[in-house]
């Protein structure tokens, strides 16, 4: 990197302290190391979109913010991939799905988990029933409680966060 | 990334529209007021072309499979008051699904008449023209005081039309056709349209070409939007699916479980081995299964069937 990069400045000053911080939070040296190495990548494509790094005030409350988010987003990716193998043992012998399939069927499955990640329970439940398992309206709102005008509420909130997420993260 | 506010605002109302589409997908009124909000700015066309995007990364997955892992991980969290809720529902009509094939602006579920996998049905249109759909198709009917249209979709229609002085046309995902004579047939295949003459002529216009072309009787012909493809006289038999029975005479077994698979959901393939063995016969296509055996029992072949839904034809 060029001298008098941001980003470089923000690595060489801070990138020890952020693993020091992140080996407290963890207790493993090497989680701290991948996740520090991840917080540095994202902030590098942040600053693509949107140049911060160069004016940064606090640039040790900044990272930590992101580091947060990077752990969060890793232990969700775990959930999903846990979940994935678990639904995945217990399918009969005969669910024959080739290793491209799995593959890609993981990587949906986390991206959905992504797309509909900051949504209240009800509107992610509400998307999930009427996508991935085709249920009516009436049928959700009588499984959730909620009135079908409800329904239709939780649906556009769930849709809207999907397409802004499509919109930001094209393929 | 949205760039600016009318965009911004597009995909809010595009997500509105989307969710109250999904409530009342047979709604005349909402769909029509749909069309003209979609038609209304090029920000509103680009808000709806990000739900077939999203369709594409989310709407293949295997249903019970997926829901399943978004049942034990994205939806745990949500603590303990919530019931046992989700297992084992029936699935329903799945009148909103996102797994439309969207060529166009509108998505399959929303066409006015469709059939399921597996289903045909006929139709009788108010001007007498009798319509018959076959598996996994979706047609709307656009008729007024000038023209009588059919927008075909997905799948295929088989169409033998009424007297009438209006004109009749058919268009698809690549031009337009328009009827000479009284009965053809018209298929949507991936990226093509294919269009059978049983009776009379039809004129085959691809979208983007200059000229229509005449398809005479005992004809059929292929074509992208730019021009026509492939020109062939039509084999025997080839009608016969308007009445539930497929007629093949010589063809490859894997051919044969090709033109199968679109009547059943799942998988429904074959071994190399045998997969060149040649087909001839009239079967039914109300009951693969049913049809299924009677293949196998003609050849050196057995059926190795694993689920309901993953079927292979293996050596004998």
């Amino acid at each position: 990197m060029p001298l008098g990069n941001p980003i470089a400045t923000l690595y060489n000053e801070h990138q020890p302290w952020l693993i020091n911080w992140l080996r407290k939070r963890t207790g493993c040296s090497q989680a701290a190391a991948d996740f520090a190495q991840d917080t540095f990548l994202r902030v590098l494509l942040a600053e693509r979109r949107e140049p911060v790094a160069a004016a940064l005030n606090e640039p040790r409350h900044f990272l930590v913010t992101i580091a947060k988010r990077v752990m969060i987003d890793s232990f969700r990716r775990q959930s999903v991939e846990r979940a994935y193998l678990e639904v995945l043992a217990e399918q009969p012998e005969s669910f024959a799905i080739s290793p491209e399939e799995q593959l890609s069927l993981l990587q949906s499955l986390l991206e959905l988990d992504r797309m509909l990640d900051g949504l209240g329970v009800k509107a992610k439940t509400a998307f999930l029933m009427s996508q991935i398992q085709g249920l009516t309206y009436p049928q959700i709102a009588e499984q959730l409680q909620v009135s079908a005008s409800s329904v239709t509420k939780y649906m556009a909130r769930a849709t809207e966060r999907c397409l802004l997420y499509i919109v930001d993260n094209p393929w | 990334m949205v760039t600016n506010d009318a965009q911004r605002q597009a995909l809010r109302r595009a997500a509105e529209w989307f969710a109250h589409l999904c409530a009342n997908p047979d709604d005349p009124e909402l769909r029509t007021q749909w069309r003209l909000w979609h038609a209304r700015s090029t920000e509103h066309a680009w808000a709806w072309q990000q739900l077939t995007e999203l369709q594409a990364r989310i709407g293949n997955m295997p249903q019970q499979f997926a829901w399943e892992v978004m049942e034990k991980s994205t939806l745990r969290e949500s603590g303990p008051n919530r019931r046992t809720l989700l297992k084992g529902l029936l699935l329903g009509a799945g009148t909103c699904s996102l797994a439309w094939q969207g060529y166009d602006i509108a998505p399959k579920w929303m066409a006015e008449v469709k059939t399921r996998i597996g289903e045909q049905r006929q139709e009788t249109l108010s001007d007498g023209t009798l319509v018959v759909l076959d598996t996994d198709t979706a047609l709307d009917v656009i008729f007024n005081a000038s023209t009588r249209l059919l927008i075909l979709r997905a799948g295929e229609i088989h169409v033998t039309t009424g007297k009438d002085s209006r004109p009749f046309r058919v268009r698809s995902a690549q031009g337009e056709l328009r009827a000479l004579g009284t009965r053809f047939a018209v298929r949507q295949l991936d990226g093509l349209t294919r269009l059978s003459v049983y009776n009379h002529a039809v004129a085959a216009h691809p979208e983007k070409a200059a000229d229509e072309a005449v398809i005479e009787q005992g004809q059929s012909v292929t074509f992208d939007s730019q021009r026509l493809l492939v020109t062939r006289p039509l084999e025997r038999g080839e009608e016969a699916w308007a009445r539930g029975r497929l007629v093949v005479e010589g063809w490859r077994l894997d051919r044969l479980l090709g033109e199968l698979q679109r009547y059943r959901s799942g998988y429904l393939g074959c071994a190399p081995e045998v997969s060149h063995l040649r087909v001839s016969g009239s079967y039914s296509l109300s009951n693969i299964e049913v049809t299924l055996d009677t293949i196998a029992r003609s050849l050196p072949v057995r059926i190795q069937q694993r689920t309901r839904y993953w079927t292979r034809i293996l050596p004998a």
